[in-house]
């Protein structure tokens, strides 16, 4: 995509990225990179998958989907603050810290994810009601599962 | 050979009869083509309306548009009741059983006599048999002048259900386009530099005039409405503030948009006197602000004090 | 450093050297005083800290506890008596079967599924406290915590307000922050105590989410992010207006982002909040799926992923030339925009993502509520505010708080932006509707106290001593005292004139507990009418606990939670054909409305009646929204125009329409009512809150009867008859043999088969 004489491709664009990319970055930022990739791949597939076969149960899709991109970014915001162009921006936050910061978030987003892949049981009774006549009232009151129950 | 006649007669007279209905149908369908609200002088009632036999109803609105009868809402009764014939119309369950008519009190002042009607506007339904009954007319300061709630009563009355559809409001659009225009105009104009979107005193001012107006009740006008000020017919004096607290006059929420103007002001000017004290300025904006502040935090008190009485802190006055 | 040589010569007189070296040892020294005394006045001042964050928040406590002192602790208007009812619920039985909780006592007979409606985390701060003292051997009934919850979070408000502002500029506009938002009567109005309402807490979780999220942006680390989004998780379990924080965090990223002031700390804090924010708060079950469902929570979404891209080519920007990224830039933003826009509405229009729901869609389109949603139009709180309001509510803060946004546009930086976002738009929706001041509070508090702040300091502190050439050459230092203290006293003045503004706000407007009534009698003495409560107690006491109640919906939470009965409709007011049904039923004549009320089961119907003592509150004065709601699902059955006068007017007396005179409502506020002398002045009958005798004085009840009426006739109940017996049919008996009769036309017959025979004479066959 060659925009005007004297500005760059894209190819050009790209190749002088990889290349910067493969000859800067320390080995510590090349590996957490590596990590991102696969949890980048793995949400990917994810997706696909209920894509393919369906969204049923959503909150077991969305538990997995979620704690994929939430290990992704928090897997980014360790690079960020471990990468060591940014120790001026970070000065009270030493490596060890962000690693630890790290792994409690962790614990809680998987705890979160647990809790949220579990909550099947209770969403599949069926009441038979009667079914409210004013939908702009669901809005307000009636959340989007229950109208599950009003059949 | 009787036999023939009589049966020739009675056709014919059943023909003339049903052609008289269907006639005026077609007539009624060719008027609404050109107009979805269909005027109606005196002629045109006796012959759509008073003749019977009729297989279809009609809605008539009897109004007075002419400026000198000055019947403001007689014109957005209009307005919303052509909205509402136009839907008709144009629907697609338009077929010749409900017309919408209306007379104006100019041309037609003997049917109002004749129907004894005082005021104006007013809606009524005549079914297509048996006689008008009480429900018939429409109930417009219950019911409110909306289409949709016209709508509703013709459908109670006739069965016929109407959809409202409006005109798109294109102000919405437009508004929108113009808005992008200029934004797009003034980054191509001006490029790399923007720098007056880092002034910091445009934006400051944008904000505090959008305080002052919600703090001064403009939303509340917006929604609810209310006169600029009140004259009292008696006294002849206008009183710009009314003096119960859950009503608001447009005058009085300006005044109280300026009096809160003031009194920030004068912190403003507290705030920002340069802390040289022998610098003169210094003097004359701290204690100005100063008294600005005090003076017109007593206005404020003692407006509230007369909306709210029982209210027993006061500054000055 | 080499070790100083204090060399002394001859003469004893010290040399050049070592009196350098002393010298330095006594600056030394007066450095180290210099910060000993430094540190000793630190700590006077986090002393002095404290003891006003710990009055400050003593006074936010006292002041709301006018209701306790006058009346008694208990739990006041409508709403917390569900709340507390549930917290009760909770407490008696599990977390779990709370969560579980199908009330059947309610919305008879369809019942509601309560926990997936509410809000938990009101209930479960309220029960945390009560087992933990529990744990501790602390026996406090559940109920008072209840009462006393609002005043402790709101003394919990003002620490948080105070670190929130001392974020944003220091620790002096803090404290006077926390100042104001103790004793502000918009924060009162809904967290007196008795008031156990979701925004006692709310408020307090907003403070703490908005502190935690500058705290991380400026610090941009994990944790604090982790913290703020706990924070957040917090808010959404408790109360629906969490929503405001949903839109207005991503709208500061927006701006700062729009403002070119992008730095690794905004994205590692905004990234971190939203993603773990998303999945802590979809474990609320009302919440649900609606994260990512709802037109409402799409902005956050959006700018997440704006900022993923923002940040991609801030990575990309290091690492190319200006030019090779300006192409990368311009096509990616391009791509990345128009994908993003086409995605939304192409969802939103597919259907996957829910529209704006109708509570704030009529935020923005104001008209729309009146026109589509009237049950929503009609709560007194959703209606529009005017400057009286504002000025009852904020006091001297209302001009002040804009000199404090114009102090702050004048020192932006990136956290003064949020608070500005949050004070614009907080003052519009304040402006839309009287509920929201309650958001408007903390952010004017904490405007006003920055502009307040800046002048006290500038005028407190001395300027530094002018240094002016005098006439003679010599150099003076000249010590002005500065403004004299004018300025400093009347601003107190000012100060003290909102705190006894406050105060009086609070003892006369925001303490009533609208379950017990209380008129002044002459000479300072107060009646209380204490009817309603009479009145469940009586139901509590003499009905069966299955029996079931039909009254209008205001009363409904007060009766589940104080008589504990089965009710038809409450306050949740989420089936309009339910309410409608009930209405229909008061709007009846006897027969229909009885027929109704066996359909439903009722047993007893309550109704308020104001007409003896002059209360302005009670059915008949609503009864009319009785009829409009009823004529909305049933427009055959029920016009409104029927209950009105020919000439159009509401009336009772002599003159009111016969549908008006029939209907049962009309009956049972008025029944024995013709006998009464109100006043002495009147004839009986007359009714005190329409001012006028009732037209009906004679009314006879055929389908129920009065069970109850309280002492001022406030609270009727009454029974509903079973129905009559019914009148058999005779029974056919079944055909038997019968023997035939030997008789001959007009014989008299015999009376049983007596037969006098005297001996010789003869017995004749006719008598």
């Amino acid at each position: 995509m060659v925009s005007s004489s004297g500005a760059p491709s894209m190819v050009e664009v790209i190749t002088r990225l990889v290349g910067e990319y493969t000859s800067k970055t320390p080995q510590k930022l090349k590996l957490i990179d590596a990590y991102l990739g696969y949890i980048m791949f793995t949400g990917i597939f994810q997706f696909v998958y209920c894509c393919l076969v369906g969204t049923f149960p959503f909150n077991s899709f969305l538990s997995g989907f979620i704690s994929t991109v939430a290990s992704f970014i928090l897997g980014v915001c360790l690079r960020i603050q471990t990468n060591p162009a940014n120790v001026a921006v970070f000065k009270d936050i030493s490596v060890e810290r962000a690693f630890a910061d790290f792994i409690f978030a962790h614990c809680l987003v998987m705890t979160a994810s647990v809790e949220e892949s579990e909550e099947v049981p209770r969403k599949r009774l069926k009441f038979r009601c009667y079914k409210p006549h004013d939908e702009h009232l669901q809005g307000k009151q009636v959340p989007s599962q229950l109208s599950f129950f009003f059949t | 050979m009787n036999l023939i006649l009589l049966v020739t007669i009675y056709i014919c007279t059943a023909t003339v009869f049903s052609n008289s209905l269907e006639s005026r149908v077609e007539q009624l369908n060719e008027l609404s083509y050109r107009t979805p609200v269909i005027k109606l002088d005196d002629e045109k009632y006796k012959s759509f309306i008073r003749t019977m036999p009729r297989n279809y109803s009609i809605v008539v609105m009897f109004t007075a548009l002419s400026p000198n009868r000055n019947c403001k809402i007689c014109k957005e009764v209009h307005t919303e009741y052509t909205t509402l014939a136009r839907s008709h119309r144009y629907s697609r369950g338009f077929d010749g059983d409900l017309f919408f008519t209306m007379v104006d009190y100019d041309g037609g002042a003997a049917i109002f006599q004749r129907l004894k009607l005082t005021s104006a506007p007013v809606i009524l339904h005549f079914p297509a048999s048996g006689k008008r009954k009480k429900e018939d007319k429409f109930d417009l300061e219950r019911r409110g002048i909306n289409a949709e709630a016209i709508a509703k009563w013709v459908k109670d009355r006739t069965d016929v259900g109407i959809e409202v559809i409006r005109p798109p409001n294109y102000t919405n659009a437009i508004l929108l386009g113009v808005f992008l225009f200029a934004v797009s105009g003034t980054l191509l104009i001006k490029g790399n530099s923007l720098d007056f979107l880092y002034k910091w005193k445009y934006w400051a001012i944008t904000s505090m005039f959008i305080m002052f107006a919600m703090t001064s009740g403009q939303m509340w006008l917006h929604i609810r409405g209310a006169p600029f000020a009140h004259v009292d017919r008696n006294t002849g004096r206008t009183s710009f503030i009314h003096g119960g607290s859950n009503m608001m006059f447009v005058a009085e929420s300006y005044i109280i948009a300026v009096v809160n103007g003031v009194i920030t002001f004068g912190f403003i000017l507290m705030a920002d006197a340069p802390k040289d004290p022998t610098n003169l300025n210094s003097k004359y904006m701290s204690y100005g602000g100063l008294a600005l502040v005090v003076v017109f935090f007593s206005i404020l008190l003692a407006i509230f004090r007369m909306k709210h009485r029982g209210y027993p802190y006061s500054l000055l006055f | 450093m080499p070790e100083p040589v204090l060399t002394v010569d001859v003469n004893g007189e010290m040399d050049v050297k070592a009196k350098e070296v002393l010298q330095n040892a006594d600056s030394e020294e007066e450095d180290s005083k210099a910060k000993e005394r430094e540190r000793g006045a630190k700590g006077a001042l986090s002393l002095l800290a404290v003891i006003i964050l710990g009055s400050a928040y003593l006074v936010a406590f006292c002041s709301r506890l006018f209701a306790v002192i006058r009346f008694e602790s208990i739990i006041h208007e409508f709403d917390p008596w569900f709340n507390y009812r549930a917290t009760h619920h909770m407490v008696e039985n599990g977390f779990y079967n709370f969560l579980n909780w199908f009330d059947s006592r309610a919305w008879y007979p369809l019942g509601r599924i309560v926990g997936g409606t509410v809000y938990p985390g009101l209930m479960l701060t309220s029960g945390t406290i009560h087992y933990i003292l529990h744990s501790l051997n602390i026996p406090f009934h559940i109920r008072d915590i209840c009462v006393f919850l609002a005043p402790i979070f709101s003394g919990l408000t003002a620490i948080t307000t105070f670190l929130l502002t001392r974020e944003l500029w220091s620790t002096g506009a803090g404290l006077l922050a926390a100042c104001f938002i103790a004793i502000a009567p918009g924060y009162i109005s809904r967290s007196v105590a008795g008031s156990y309402d979701n925004e006692g807490i709310a408020i307090f979780a907003l403070m703490l989410t908005f502190f935690l999220w500058i705290r991380a942006m400026k610090k941009g680390s994990v944790t604090w992010a982790i913290l703020a989004a706990l924070s957040y998780f917090y808010m959404v379990s408790a109360w629906g207006g969490y929503v405001f924080i949903t839109n207005l965090v991503p709208l500061h990223v927006l701006i700062v982002l729009l403002m070119g002031r992008f730095s690794a700390k905004i994205y590692i804090s905004y990234s971190t909040f939203y993603i773990v924010g998303l999945i802590c708060s979809m474990q609320v079950p009302f919440v649900g799926f609606q994260p990512l469902r709802t037109s409402e929570h799409m902005a956050a979404l959006g700018v997440f992923g704006l900022l993923q891209i923002v940040a991609f080519l801030h990575y990309v920007k290091a690492a190319t030339t200006k030019k090779q990224f300006e192409v990368l830039f311009k096509t990616g933003f391009l791509i990345s925009s128009v994908l993003g826009f086409v995605l939304l509405t192409g969802l939103t229009w597919a259907g996957y993502v829910a529209p704006w729901s109708g509570r704030f869609y009529s935020l923005w389109d104001t008209g729309y509520a009146k026109i589509h949603i009237p049950i929503i139009a009609s709560v007194s709180e959703h209606q529009p505010t005017t400057w009286v309001a504002f000025f009852f509510d904020l006091h001297i803060m209302v001009p002040l708080f804009p000199a404090g946004a114009w102090i702050c546009f004048k020192n932006l930086n990136t956290e003064r932006v949020f608070i500005l976002l949050y004070a614009v738009f907080a003052s519009y929706f304040a402006g839309v509707m009287v509920r929201l001041m309650l958001t408007l509070t903390p952010v004017v508090c904490i405007l006003s106290a920055i502009a307040l702040s800046v002048i006290m300091e500038k005028y407190l502190t001395k300027p530094p001593p002018q240094e002016e050439q005098n006439d003679d050459g010599t150099i003076v230092t000249k010590q002005d005292e500065g403004s004299p203290s004018i300025v400093i006293m009347t601003l107190l003045a000012l100060l003290s004139l909102f705190a006894f503004h406050c105060t009086w706000i609070t003892s006369s407007a925001y303490s009533s507990p609208s379950i017990v009534l209380s008129t002044g009698g002459g000479g300072g003495t107060r009646h209380i009418l204490d009817d309603f409560r009479e009145a469940y107690f009586w139901l509590n006491q003499n009905t069966d606990d299955l029996s079931r109640v039909m009254s209008w919906w205001d009363y409904g939470y007060q009766i589940a939670g104080m008589a504990n009965r089965t009710t038809l409709v409450d306050n949740n007011t989420w089936n309009n054909s339910h309410i409608a049904l009930v209405g229909k039923a008061m709007a009846s004549n006897e027969e229909n409305a009885y027929k109704i009320m066996q359909d439903l089961d009722v047993d007893y119907i309550l109704v308020i009646f104001g007409g003896m003592i002059g209360y302005s509150g009670d059915d008949i004065n609503k009864f009319l929204w009785m009829v409009r709601i009823a004529e909305g699902e049933h427009p055959q059955d029920i016009q409104e125009g029927r209950y009105f006068t020919p000439e159009g007017e509401y009336r009772v007396d002599g003159r009111a329409s016969q549908t008006m005179l029939d209907s049962m409502m009309y009956k049972m506020c008025y029944y024995r009512f013709g006998e009464v002398t109100v006043d002495h002045r009147q004839p009986p009958g007359f009714d005190r809150t329409r001012e006028s005798v009732i037209g009906n004085r004679d009314v006879k009840l055929e389908y129920i009867e009065e069970a109850f009426t309280t002492t001022n006739w406030l609270v009727r109940i009454y029974k509903v008859k079973k129905p009559n017996n019914r009148i058999e049919k005779k029974k056919r008996r079944p055909l038997k043999a019968r023997r035939p009769r030997k008789t001959r036309r007009g014989e008299k017959g015999t009376v049983g088969n007596t037969v006098l025979v005297s001996k010789g004479k003869k017995v004749s066959t006719r008598k």
